[in-house]
Formats: C-alpha cells, sequence, structure tokens
C-alpha cells in the first residue's frame, strides 16, 4: 500500500488531471450507460469536494490535524473511488480517511457519511437514524435517497450529478454548509420548510 | 510701467515664482502619486475582483456549474469599466464568459499566462483560481485603463488649480506686500527724504514688530547719531565761524584802533609841527618883542632926551653969565623950557600908561556910555585945536547909541583918534566923526581925516610904539606911544580898532565896540516921581548922602533924582580912597557905593569904613552894574545894608533911601530910649 500511496502521491497532479478528464467525459460516459465507473469517480470526486465547504462544530477532531473520516456504506465502488480521490489530499490540513461500513458498524469517528444505492432501504434509514443528532454530514444516493432524511442527496439531471441539500438535517447536526456550495446545489431544503 | 523693479514688485515676482514652483512640485507629486495609487487600486481591484470571482466561482468550477459560473460573471455588470470576462476550467477550457453590453471584444479561447498586461488604455489580466492547493481554472478579466485620461484630466486641472492658486497668491500678495514692504519702503522713503533735505529731525516710523522693525530702530538710532553729530559739527562751524568772526572783528578794531593811533600820531605830529611852527613863531614874536622893546628903550630914550636936551639947554643959558640975555630972550627960553617940560610930562605920562597896560594894572570900570554925550565932550575939547589948524569938524547930530565901555578911557580913545586926524591933516582939511552899527550888538565908531593916506606898509607899522611913521622930523610934536596905548585899550573893553586907508585921500580909523541899553533918561525920573519927595522928612537938618561912583552920567542921575528931596543932601566922591576920605571927613548918614571903582573898590572900601569905628555903623548901600546873583550874594554877605543894581530903578532906589532913612530913625529913637532913663 505504502509504495502505491508513495506513487500516487507523486503522481498528485497527474492524479488530478485524470479525474478531471474523468469528469469531463463522464456525461460521454453516462449517456452510453457503460460510464458506471465515471458516475462512481465523479462522486467519489463530490464527497471529497463536500468536505472542503462544510464546517463541523468544535470537539468533533481530536487535534487541529485529525484526519477527517468518511463512511462509505452500501456503495463500495465509489468507496474505492474515493479512496483513490483522496489519498494524498487533505482539507483544511486535515488528511482524509475513508472507512467502508457495515451494517452494525457504529457511527462514532465518523464526519461524513455516504449511504450508497446498494444498500437496503431500511438499513439505510437505521444507519441514517443513527447517525442523527450527531455532527456527521449525511450523503445519499440517487433518486430513492429522497425520503431518508441525509443532509445531501445526489440527482442526475440532464446527465450531470447534481445534489439537494436540506439544511435542517443539518442543522440538526450542527454542521454549516457553504454558502457557496448552497449555490452551487440544485435545491436547499431550508431549516423552516 | 516701472522702469526700475521695486522691492514689492521683486517680492511679488519671488512669491509668484515660489508658488509655482511650490505647485508644480506639489501637483505633480499629487499626480505622481495618484495615478500610481491608481494604477495599483485598480490593479489591485482588479486583482480583487479576479479572486473573487475566482473564490466565488470555486463551487461552479468544482461542481461543473456553468449556470453558476456565468451567473458570477453576469455580476460584472456593476462595474462598467470591466469590458469583458471569463472562467476556464482547469483544463483550459473555456467555461464561461462575459461581455458588457457596449462592447465589442471577444475572449480568447484559451487562458494566458497568469499576470497583468496593458495595452491600448485596457488591462487584462488571467488569474487561476485555487482551492486548497488545487487549480481548479482561471479568471479572465478585460477592464479600461484610464491612466493617460487622468493623467491629461490631472494636468489641466493642475493648470487651472495653478492658475487659480497663482491668481489668488497674486491677489493676496498685493495686499501683503504691504505688510512686509511698507515699512521698508517707508524707511526708504525717509531715507530719501533725509538725502534730499538734509533734515536729519526725521524719523522712520515702525510699522511692524520683525526685523525691519529693528531696521528702522537701527536707522533711527543711526539718524540720531547723525543729527546729534551734524548739530554738534554745525554748532562747532558756527562756533568756528563765531571765533573767526569775532577774531575778523578783533582784527578790525586792531585795524581801527592802529588807523585810530595813526591818526593821532598823526594829529600828535600835526600838532607839534603846529606847536613847534606856534613855538617859531613864539620865537620869532618874542625875537621881535625883544627887538621892538630893544628898539623902544633906545627910542624912549631918545624921545626922553630929545626935550630934556631942549630943557637943559635953555636952562643953562638962562643961568650962564657968559651968556647974555634979554629979558624977551629969557622969557622966550622959559617958554620953551615949559613946552619942552610939558611934552616931557606928556611923554612920561603915556609911557607909564602903556606900562599900565601892558603890565595888567589897568582897572576898567565897564558900564554903558552914552556916545552922544562923549562925542560932544570930545568935539569941545578937540575943537580949539581944529580951529587953530584951520580944520572942520564933522560930529554926528545925534548918535543915540550906548556901548559897554569905561567911560574915561573910550574919551582918551576918541581924542586920541581925534587929535591924530587933525594933527595929520592936509591944511583947511576935515575930520569926520561918525557911529554906525556894525554888526548884531556891535556899534563902530570912526575918525576919518582927510590927511595924506597911508601906505599898507605903513598901515601894518601903524600900531608899534614910537613909530610915527616919517613924521619923526615932521613939525607935528608926538610920542609915538597914543595909537599902541589905543589899541591897548580897545583891546581891553574887548573891542577891535582897524584902519582904513587911501594914499592921498586920507585914513579912517574904527573902533568896535559892544552895543547896550541906554541907561534911563533923567526926563523918567522926573516925570515918574515927584509924588514921593520928602515923604519921610522928619524935623532938624537934611540927611547926609555920599554917593562914590566914577561914573559921571550915572553920578548926575544920582544928583537930579536927590535933588528933589529937600530931606538929603549929596556929597560925591569918583574913587573909593576919596570916598573914604570923605566919609571919615563929614561921617554921612548913608554911602551910597559903586563896586567897580579905580583905587580900591566898592567891597574892600566897605571894609575899611567898617574897620573905622567912626564910619562903622553908617549903612553903605550897593549901586553897582554887577548884577548876577552871585554878585548879589557876594555884596550882601560882605555886609552892604542894600544891594541895588544898574541901571538905576528910581522907585527901588527911592524905597532903600526911604527904608535906610526909616531904620537910621528907629535907631536913633531906640538911642534915644537907652539914654533918657540915664
Amino acid at each position: 500500500m505504502a509504495p502505491r500511496l508513495h506513487t500516487l502521491h507523486r503522481n498528485k497532479l497527474s492524479g488530478g488531471w485524470l479525474l478531471l478528464l474523468a469528469m469531463a467525459i463522464f456525461p460521454l460516459l453516462a449517456s452510453a450507460q457503460a460510464g458506471r465507473l465515471l458516475e462512481r469517480q465523479v462522486k467519489a470526486a463530490y464527497l471529497y469536494k463536500f468536505a472542503g465547504f462544510v464546517e463541523w462544530p468544535d470537539g468533533c477532531f481530536a487535534r487541529a490535524d485529525s484526519p477527517l473520516v468518511i463512511g462509505v456504506a452500501g456503495a463500495d465502488p465509489v468507496a474505492e473511488q474515493l479512496e483513490i480521490a483522496v489519498a494524498g489530499r487533505n482539507v483544511n490540513g486535515r488528511a482524509l480517511q475513508v472507512r467502508r461500513l457495515r451494517l452494525g458498524d457504529s457511527l462514532s469517528g465518523m464526519h461524513m457519511l455516504f449511504v450508497g444505492a446498494a444498500l437496503d432501504r431500511t438499513s439505510a434509514m437505521e444507519l441514517l437514524a443513527a447517525s442523527r443528532g450527531q455532527p456527521v454530514l449525511t450523503v445519499t444516493d440517487a433518486d430513492e435517497s429522497a425520503g431518508l432524511g441525509a443532509m445531501i442527496s445526489f440527482i442526475i439531471v440532464d446527465e450531470r450529478l447534481r445534489f439537494e441539500v436540506a439544511l435542517k438535517y443539518a442543522a440538526a447536526a450542527r454542521l454549516r454548509i457553504s454558502a457557496r456550495m448552497l449555490q452551487a446545489a440544485l435545491r436547499v431544503q431550508q431549516v423552516s420548510s | 510701467m516701472n522702469p526700475t523693479p521695486s522691492l514689492r514688485r521683486k517680492l511679488l515676482r519671488v512669491v509668484m515664482l515660489v508658488t509655482l514652483v511650490a505647485l508644480l512640485v506639489s501637483v505633480g507629486t499629487i499626480i505622481a502619486y495618484d495615478l500610481r495609487a491608481y494604477h495599483q487600486s485598480l490593479v489591485g481591484d482588479m486583482s480583487t475582483q479576479a479572486e473573487l470571482l475566482g473564490h466565488m466561482s470555486s463551487p461552479a468550477l468544482a461542481f461543473d456549474d456553468q449556470r453558476l459560473a456565468k451567473e458570477n460573471l453576469s455580476l460584472l455588470r456593476l462595474r462598467p469599466k470591466v469590458n469583458a470576462g471569463a472562467i476556464y476550467n482547469a483544463r483550459g477550457q473555456l467555461f464561461a464568459a462575459y461581455v458588457a453590453p457596449t462592447q465589442d471584444v471577444t475572449v480568447p479561447r484559451t487562458p494566458g499566462a497568469e499576470g497583468v498586461e496593458f495595452s491600448d488604455g485596457k488591462l487584462t489580466m488571467f488569474r487561476a483560481i485555487r482551492d486548497n492547493g488545487e487549480l481548479l481554472g482561471t479568471v479572465y478579466l478585460r477592464s479600461e485603463y484610464e491612466i493617460l485620461a487622468r493623467f491629461a484630466d490631472y494636468v489641466l486641472i493642475a493648470l487651472l488649480a495653478s492658475l487659480l492658486a497663482i491668481g489668488i497668491a497674486y491677489l493676496m500678495m498685493r495686499r501683503l506686500n504691504e505688510v512686509i514692504t511698507k515699512p521698508v519702503l517707508a524707511i526708504a522713503d525717509v531715507a530719501r527724504e533725509v538725502v534730499a533735505t538734509g533734515d536729519y529731525s526725521r524719523r522712520a516710523a515702525r510699522l511692524s514688530d520683525d526685523e525691519v522693525a529693528e531696521l528702522a530702530d537701527s536707522f533711527n538710532k543711526m539718524l540720531s547719531v547723525i543729527e546729534t553729530r551734524t548739530h554738534e559739527l554745525e554748532s562747532s562751524n558756527s562756533e568756528i565761524a563765531r571765533e573767526a568772526e569775532q577774531r575778523s572783528q578783533a582784527q578790525k578794531e586792531i585795524m581801527r584802533l592802529n588807523e585810530e593811533l595813526e591818526q593821532r600820531v598823526h594829529e600828535r605830529t600835526v600838532q607839534l609841527e603846529r606847536a613847534n611852527g606856534e613855538l617859531a613863531m613864539a620865537m620869532e614874536e618874542a625875537k621881535s618883542a625883544n627887538q621892538a622893546k630893544s628898539a623902544f628903550l633906545s627910542s624912549m630914550s631918545h624921545e626922553l632926551r630929545t626935550p630934556l636936551n631942549a630943557i637943559l639947554g635953555f636952562a643953562q643959558i638962562l643961568t650962564s653969565d657968559k651968556l647974555p640975555s634979554t629979558l624977551a630972550q629969557k622969557k622966550e627960553f622959559a617958554n620953551h623950557i615949559l613946552k619942552s617940560g610939558r611934552h616931557l610930562l606928556t611923554l612920561i605920562n603915556e609911557i607909564l600908561d602903556l606900562a599900565k597896560i601892558e603890565s595888567g594894572a589897568v582897572a576898567l570900570s565897564m558900564e554903558p556910555v552914552a556916545l552922544q554925550e562923549i562925542l560932544q565932550e570930545c568935539e569941545s575939547m578937540v575943537a580949539p585945536l581944529a580951529g587953530q589948524r584951520g580944520i572942520r569938524l564933522l560930529f554926528p547930530d545925534h548918535c543915540v547909541a550906548n556901548v559897554t565901555a569905561d567911560r574915561t578911557r573910550l574919551k582918551q580913545i576918541l581924542l586920541n583918534l581925534l587929535s591924530n586926524a587933525i594933527k595929520y591933516n592936509r591944511e583947511g582939511g576935515a575930520v569926520v566923526a561918525d557911529c554906525s552899527p556894525s554888526g548884531p550888538g556891535l556899534l563902530r565908531i570912526s575918525v576919518q581925516d582927510t590927511g595924506m593916506g597911508l601906505h599898507p606898509d605903513q598901515v601894518r607899522m601903524l600900531f608899534q610904539p614910537f613909530n610915527r611913521l616919517g613924521q619923526e622930523s615932521g613939525a607935528e610934536e608926538g610920542t609915538g606911544i597914543g595909537l599902541v596905548v589905543t589899541k591897548r585899550l580897545v583891546e581891553l573893553m574887548g573891542g577891535t580898532i582897524g584902519v582904513t586907508s587911501s594914499l592921498g585921500v586920507g585914513s579912517m580909523f574904527w573902533i568896535e565896540l559892544k552895543a547896550t541899553e541906554p541907561v534911563p533918561s533923567r526926563v523918567d525920573a522926573l516925570a515918574v516921581h515927584p509924588a514921593g519927595v520928602g515923604r519921610h522928612r522928619g524935623e532938624g537938618e537934611p540927611a547926609t548922602v555920599l554917593y562914590v561912583e566914577d561914573n559921571p552920567a550915572n553920578l548926575k542921575l544920582v544928583e537930579e533924582i536927590i535933588s528933589f528931596r529937600p530931606d538929603l543932601r549929596l556929597l560925591s566922591a569918583p574913587d573909593g580912597h576919596l570916598g573914604i576920605e570923605l566919609a571919615r571927613a563929614h561921617l554921612p548918614d548913608i554911602i551910597l557905593m559903586d563896586i567897580n571903582l579905580p583905587g580900591v573898590n566898592g567891597i574892600d572900601a566897605l571894609k575899611l569904613l567898617r574897620n573905622d569905628p567912626r564910619t562903622a555903623d553908617i549903612p553903605v548901600i550897593a549901586l553897582t552894574a554887577n548884577a548876577m546873583p552871585r554878585d548879589v550874594e557876594k555884596g550882601l554877605a560882605a555886609g552892604f545894608f542894600r544891594y541895588l543894581i544898574k541901571p538905576i530903578n528910581i522907585d527901588e532906589f527911592t524905597e532903600a533911601i526911604n527904608n535906610t532913612m526909616a531904620f537910621l530913625a528907629q535907631r536913633r529913637d531906640t538911642e534915644r530910649e537907652r539914654s533918657t532913663p540915664t
């Protein structure tokens, strides 16, 4: 792992370029229905980028340079891509860690939770319910996530990956989501609504 | 206007120049600063804008949201200076673009190198968008870069501001100039006036509190010092001038004194010369007098010897027995002797007279003399002589004038002149006497003959003793002294004697004497005084009055007055000695005494009378022509009972006589009373 990481680290720029290339060609792939990989890659990139626009409450990190932990459940391919994407990167001086979650796993130490479409609805609800009240940014995939009560939900619009934000959950979790990110959001559910 | 730039103009120029330089420097600095600030702020602004845009657009890039990027870019419309803007993604593709509505520009297809470029008044900027150290894309901005226009504007503004500032400065300086230049110009004016007028009392006014005021003070001090010096100089000059003047005056004085001295020396010299001349003349005169005296003596001895010769000669014949002579002869010889003796007597008398006159021993009694009277007397005296010689005498009928003279001596003078005129006349000739006024207060008596006349030489020799002018050998007897005595007497009486003569026609001798008022006439006395006669005559004999008087006229007058008084008897004496004798002999009751008497004068005579116990009590009344108050005082002090002044006032005279008579009667009464009880 280490040498690879090392290599990856060294080829950070080329990795970036790769990612960007992937994003650029994502619609093409998506339209071809063969670009599952690209979709996963874009989702991974988005997850990673979300971290830059979110502020966690004090006490969520043990130290100033404690890593930001992203839990991925029900979406191993995405986790895989995410692990590639975050390798050697950091957000606000913090390294990123990706943890694949199984049913029953504790959510403690998590900062983000991506619940993939592979997980069944019940499990996903359970998982999200478990995260409720904790400072964990919850992201759900695909269309079904609407009623699940996640803070951010991916939506495919015009073959582009967009996302929605439900601020009431974020506020309940004492998370602050940057307004800039909200600008890019397809839809924002305000706290009062 | 003003050919010489004045201080004011210079100051104005300096201020203008300084203002201009200051303005240029400050405006230039401000412009430079402002342009720089403009540049920097524009660049900074654009950078910020780009940064902001990038920052705003980073989510758009991150989440591939072109719409969002476009919206962000469209915000640039709020910045009208920004012409165009664009966002490129990380792959260098144009992600979103914006072009200002009125602009016609195209956005570059690909991003350029990061940085700022200026061209054609435009600013173009490419700026990379990084987030979290990751290149997200590039922002492109194109904006107006108006530095040149701004510069031009600034230059215009600076120009206007400078003009305005200079204008204001000029206007202010025109006012403020006064503050600086006025005190200086005031001093300059004063200085010019002082130079022009030389009046150092002028003072510069102190119009401010700065160095100019110090200058004014110093200038004033200097002026006062100059003034003081000038005064000192002037006063010393005037002192010098005064000294010089004094010196010149002193010099003039010295010169004047010198001149005076010279003048006096000259005068003295002249006086000395004159005195010398006089001395020489006096010596000459003395010499000639001496000679004359010698000649006189020899003449006199000769003249005296001549009659003596005859006397002695005839007397010898008479006494000689050897020379018998008849009775007739004897009688003739005796006649010769008698004649010569008489001649000798006359000669001796005349010589004595002359000697008396020469020795000053002659006392003259000057008094008014009536000429008519004295001429008549003289006529009667010379008439026989003239008759003998057949010479007619012509005398004036009425010569009413009076002269001041000694009566006796005047008669002597006239007789001498008349006898000469008769003696040295021609046969059957005439002698004319006359009297006439010859000047103010002068009377001329002339005696003219019809003789041979005299040479001028003879006239010169005329009044010298024993000079008979060639008549020595002539038939006429003469002493040659008569005219000399006459001249002396006339001079003694204050008169002059002279002669005019022409040869063959005759000579005229004249004398001039002072005229005077006539004595009051006897007629007046008669007319006035009959009433007062004999008023106080008592019983017994008439009182005796002695009158001592040498002037017959006065005597005659008094005689006439007394003759009207039966109570008075008059005795008279012609001189003092005789008067005293008569007084002793007759013991008169009253004595009337003239003061100027021949021999003993009146005052001396009074003293003699007082010293004699017989005559001591007789009251003596002075009757004199000495009328001066001093004389009156002196007379009364000498003891005269009364002092009467000639011409005689008859009232006064009568009163004095009566008073004296009353005094005598009273004295007699008291003596009688004194003797009665005894």
